[in-house]
């Protein structure tokens, strides 16, 4: 739980629980009103009961440092490997982007993830479309999302970042994989690809939005927790 | 010893440093105010709130199993005196095992003695 500086960054990062037998799980958050909290206040506790949990503020977000640039996925899966550096090979739990993320880092860094639990991914390329201004905002967050949208290259990193293909998925083969989308998101259709892509993979749809972490609190944090135990990670 | 006035400052005096002094001129905190109506704190910022309670009672408390504990909207509607409660009992109960340990090379030798 500190302040660690990576890559000339300045990035909060949370641990919870501690060193069990079992994999560490790193949990991401998703794009502007995401943060560690995204997680802290959701599956990470009941998941912390068992193994070590590692909840990591993405750059701009929560109390990591605002940068002006470096939000594409490139970018941040080398921020993710700084940021697990001291870690033993670790499952991946990503919501929204935080997914997106997680794909790319694993592809990168295949011996490093045990397992990979994908949240309402946003794979169908419908990100430009989403409407901060419509999404389940707090207030108090209102400032740093502008901020987010006027004071940096982050709106230009996401229409510039390449959208996960099926074949770039089937590059995960053998990697235990869910993927949980929500039932009126509009990244949906993610599980469809994902079960084109790798057939084994374990897919569910829940009732609920984009935000299932926070709306289907209840099902979804069981369901991640079962995951990680039936993957032996 | 700490009573649970000491504890309600102590987390008084946390939350000033996450939100500021300032911040905290204008409200008076008590049991009853509400972090998220009253303080209008930020989720982040209840995680740093969090993170400087774990380092301060270190692991007397274990604030992900209490947050683990609770459902969404206890969580939103948590009070100070909630989160104060909480700690209180926790201190409460590290005393008596600490005490427990105490006693408990007496029973040994005890039993050492009829052995």
């Amino acid at each position: 739980m500190a302040y660690v500086r990576a890559r000339g960054v300045r990035f909060h990062v949370v641990d919870l629980g501690r060193d069990t037998g079992r994999s560490p799980v790193v949990m991401l958050h998703g794009l502007f009103t995401g943060s560690a909290a995204s997680w802290f206040f959701t599956a990470a506790p009941a998941l912390a009961r068992t193994r070590r949990v590692r909840l990591p503020d993405w750059r701009g977000h929560g109390l990591t440092e605002r940068t002006p640039t470096g939000y594409d996925t490139t970018t941040m899966a080398d921020d993710l490997a700084a940021l697990t550096a001291d870690l033993p090979p670790f499952a991946i739990a990503g919501h929204s982007y935080g997914a997106t993320v997680a794909v790319r880092f694993a592809r990168a860094h295949p011996g490093r993830v045990t397992a990979l639990a994908l949240v309402d991914p946003p794979f169908s390329g419908v990100v430009a479309e989403i409407d901060p201004g419509r999404c389940a905002v707090p207030d108090a967050a209102r400032d740093s999302v502008a901020d987010l949208l006027r004071r940096t290259s982050l709106v230009y990193d996401l229409a510039a970042d390449p959208p996960v293909t099926a074949a770039e998925l089937a590059e995960l083969a053998g990697l235990p994989l869910l993927a949980v989308v929500g039932s009126g998101s509009p990244f949906r259709s993610a599980a469809d690809l994902v079960g084109q892509a790798l057939p084994a993979a374990r897919r569910h749809v829940l009732n609920g939005g984009h935000d299932l972490h926070i709306t289907a609190r209840a099902r979804l944090t069981p369901l991640l927790g079962a995951f990680l135990e039936e993957s032996h990670a | 010893m700490t009573s649970e006035n000491d504890v309600l400052s102590e987390v008084v005096a946390m939350l000033a440093e996450v939100v500021g002094e300032d911040f905290l001129l204008e409200q008076t905190v008590g049991p009853d105010t509400t972090f998220n109506a009253d303080l209008a704190l930020e989720s982040i910022e209840f995680v740093a709130l969090a993170e400087k309670l774990q380092r301060h009672y270190g692991t007397r408390i274990e604030f992900a199993a209490f947050i683990a504990g609770l459902d969404l909207d206890q969580i939103m509607a948590m009070t100070v005196g909630d989160l104060t409660s909480y700690i209180e009992g926790r201190l409460a109960a590290s005393r008596e095992g600490a005490a427990d340990a105490a006693a408990a090379p007496d029973t040994a030798d005890t039993s050492a003695a009829y052995a």
